[in-house]
């Protein structure tokens, strides 16, 4: 792994610091440094500053509203109205050049459901409905006719977001973030956090992989995959750990007509469009915590498992060459694959904003905002992410989302 | 008819390969293989020339490891009739390659073989113009177009400035070029079924061949990386950079 310059911060002592500068902690700082105005100061520290290995450039960069959960829903309303108004949001840090559009591909997602599951994806759609989202529930036949290429025989229906669901650009998410919080006076270092020094309930101060040591306020843990690391130092545990998820891009010989969404398969494969090539993934054999340096491919996955999925579900898809491959991570949150956010009981200035297991990316601008307000009011001041709180963790008591890809 | 194509196992085109540490080679650990693309477009080109009842049977052959097997699976799944395995766990080079291929040609007896013109992992461009002399068979290497006719192939050639149009004697030896086709893509149902047809294991011994390296790597080394760009203030400022440090003008 290519080693990042490293840089020594500029002061000894930030109100917050925030270990991560990808998409959640760059959302942190961007929300915070908005609502400060200047009147903080916030470090973040970044160990991969060329994003070769963050889980928000490897992600497949999708969202939607299907979830099981209304705050998961909320959560994604309000991350859509965000990446739809991106590029006017960011004008102010972008002068003399155009701010990024996020290139939203609104094709929505499909939800294939077995004839076992209608009911419950039936209850799961009017849930989505009544908070506002756009979710159909389409019976095997006109689920066939509004989608040809789709074999339908073993389904019991679909789920299908006609709005305000898609895929866009993630890394465009990311650099309007850090650009603008940067702009805003927040402290990007090329660094690592390699200790946390605790007392009296409070983070007090954090090592550095150069050896500086800087004092904190208030420390937020947004290291994604790696957030149990940066639990440890404090003494601290979350059941995070890193997921290998592979991500296949392929060319078919027979293209499919229309705007194609992205289907989720009973099998837990997913596929979409990607120009005119296809971007595909699944729950690989093999999941399991992985080491947090295991980026390494297992191309049979594609041939063995996700392949024969595909051909199963979109018929279509009987001739295929994979033309690009990688291994991304999932920050996988063990316990029931949700979000942790909010302060540690104990080490009282020590925040959470870990676990999204792959809704990280998604999710970020609500949970910036969240964590944002929680640092400097005190509470939600928005949409309250308190089911997200990190109390139900040493309880044993899962948040479950049941719509998990 | 029958037609004789060797294909050979070589690391994925999209993939970015890495030269090992101590520059003996190219690090393959863990890397997507696939079939060398300009065998792709002679399997493709047989199975073309079959499907107008030019030729009756297309035998592929591979010279390599047992991983070697996927490749003629694929072969065997756009549609070649039958496929041998030349095994083995060594370096191969184009002569080798050459003089093995010599062997099956003898004993396949082939009215043409249609090679890749290279493989794009050595780019040695060696191995037909090698087995056309092995063999004494005329040759029509970089083919753009292939057009057999009784005994004879007429093969249009991409040469510098142009195409050349040359008339072979069969047997022949055909080497392709990239704009000879396009090649179709193996199928899962076929690649399935591909997997379950017995392939012919042969050892280069079998042709009295000894495959052991003549060539000796002194060095591999990265391409030199490309230097970063600059900005310039002003079209005064680009051309003096123009004349005194890209020396272009």
């Amino acid at each position: 792994m290519a080693v990042p310059p490293y840089k020594a911060p500029s002061r000894p002592a930030y109100d917050i610091v925030i270990v991560g500068g990808a998409v959640v902690g760059s959302s942190v700082a961007y929300w915070l440094s908005q609502a400060l105005g200047g009147r903080m100061s916030i470090l973040v520290v970044e160990r991969d500053s060329s994003y070769e290995f963050s889980s928000t450039a490897l992600s497949t960069s999708a969202i939607r509203q299907q979830y099981s959960n209304p705050i998961n829903v909320k959560i994604s309303q309000f991350g859509i109205g965000i990446i739809r108004g991106f590029a006017e949001r960011m004008k102010p840090f972008y002068k003399d050049e155009p701010a990024p559009d996020l290139g939203f591909k609104e094709h929505g997602y499909l939800y294939c459901c077995s004839p076992d599951g209608v009911e419950a994806a039936k209850a799961r759609v009017d849930l989505q409905r009544s908070l506002g989202a756009h979710t159909v529930f389409l019976e095997p036949g006109p689920l066939k006719e509004r989608f040809p290429w789709l074999n339908v025989e073993d389904l019991g229906g679909g789920a299908w977001g006609s709005r305000d669901e898609g895929w866009f650009d993630s890394m465009g998410l990311l650099n309007g973030f850090r650009r603008a919080a940067r702009a805003s006076g927040v402290e990007y270092i090329d660094n690592a956090v390699t200790g946390l020094t605790v007392d009296g309930g409070r983070v007090v101060a954090a090592q550095l992989a150069t050896g500086e040591t800087v004092s904190c306020g208030t420390l937020v843990n947004a290291a994604g995959p790696r957030a149990q690391q940066v639990a440890a130092m404090a003494g601290l545990s979350i059941p995070v750990a890193p997921f290998k998820r592979y991500s296949f891009v392929f060319s078919s010989a027979v293209p499919i007509p229309g705007r194609m969404p992205n289907v989720i398969d009973l099998s837990g494969t997913f596929v979409r469009p990607e120009g005119e090539l296809f971007l595909t993934g699944n729950t690989p054999v093999d999941d399991g915590p992985a080491d947090y340096d295991d980026f390494q491919m297992h191309h049979e996955e594609f041939d063995e498992r996700i392949w024969p999925a595909l051909w199963h579900r979109i018929p279509a898809f009987e001739a295929l060459k994979v033309q690009q491959c990688w291994t991304g991570h999932y920050e996988y949150n063990m316990l029931d694959h949700n979000g942790i956010v909010g302060f540690h009981p104990e080490v009282t200035n020590f925040m959470f904003a870990n676990g999204f297991s792959g809704h990280g990316l998604q999710q970020s601008p609500a949970v910036g905002r969240a964590v944002s307000e929680l640092i400097i009011h005190g509470s939600f001041q928005t949409l309250d992410l308190s089911p997200f709180h990190y109390e139900r963790i040493p309880r044993n008591e899962p948040f479950l989302e049941e719509a998990v890809i | 008819m029958k037609i004789l194509v060797p294909v050979k196992r070589v690391v994925d085109g999209n993939v970015k390969v890495r030269v090992k540490a101590d520059g003996s080679g190219v690090d393959l650990a863990n890397l997507k293989m696939a079939m060398n693309p300009f065998d792709e477009i002679a399997v493709e080109e047989a199975l073309r020339l079959k499907e107008a009842g030019k030729a009756q049977e297309i035998v592929v052959v591979s010279i390599g490891p047992a991983q070697a097997l996927e490749t003629l699976h694929t072969a065997l799944a756009m549609g070649a009739d039958r496929a041998i395995l030349v095994r083995t766990d060594e370096a191969v080079e184009p002569l080798g390659v050459a003089k093995v291929l010599r062997g099956v040609a003898l004993t396949e007896q082939p009215g043409l073989v249609i090679l890749g013109k290279q493989a794009i992992d050595d780019d040695c461009n060696q191995t037909g113009q090698m087995l056309a002399a092995l063999l004494g068979w005329a040759q029509g290497t970089f083919a753009s177009e292939l057009a057999v006719e009784g005994d004879k192939a007429r093969v249009t050639r991409e040469v510098d400035g142009g195409l050349q149009t040359v008339e072979l004697k069969l047997p022949a030896i055909v080497t392709t070029d990239l704009r000879l086709n396009e090649p179709r893509y193996a199928s899962l149902p076929n690649i399935m079924k591909a997997k379950k047809k017995p392939i012919d294991e042969k050892s280069p011994a079998s042709y009295g061949v000894d495959l052991a390296p003549r060539l000796k790597i002194l060095r591999t080394e990265e391409p030199h990386a490309r230097k970063p760009g600059v900005k310039v203030a002003s079209v005064a400022e680009l051309i003096d950079k123009l004349s005194n440090e890209a020396c272009v003008l």
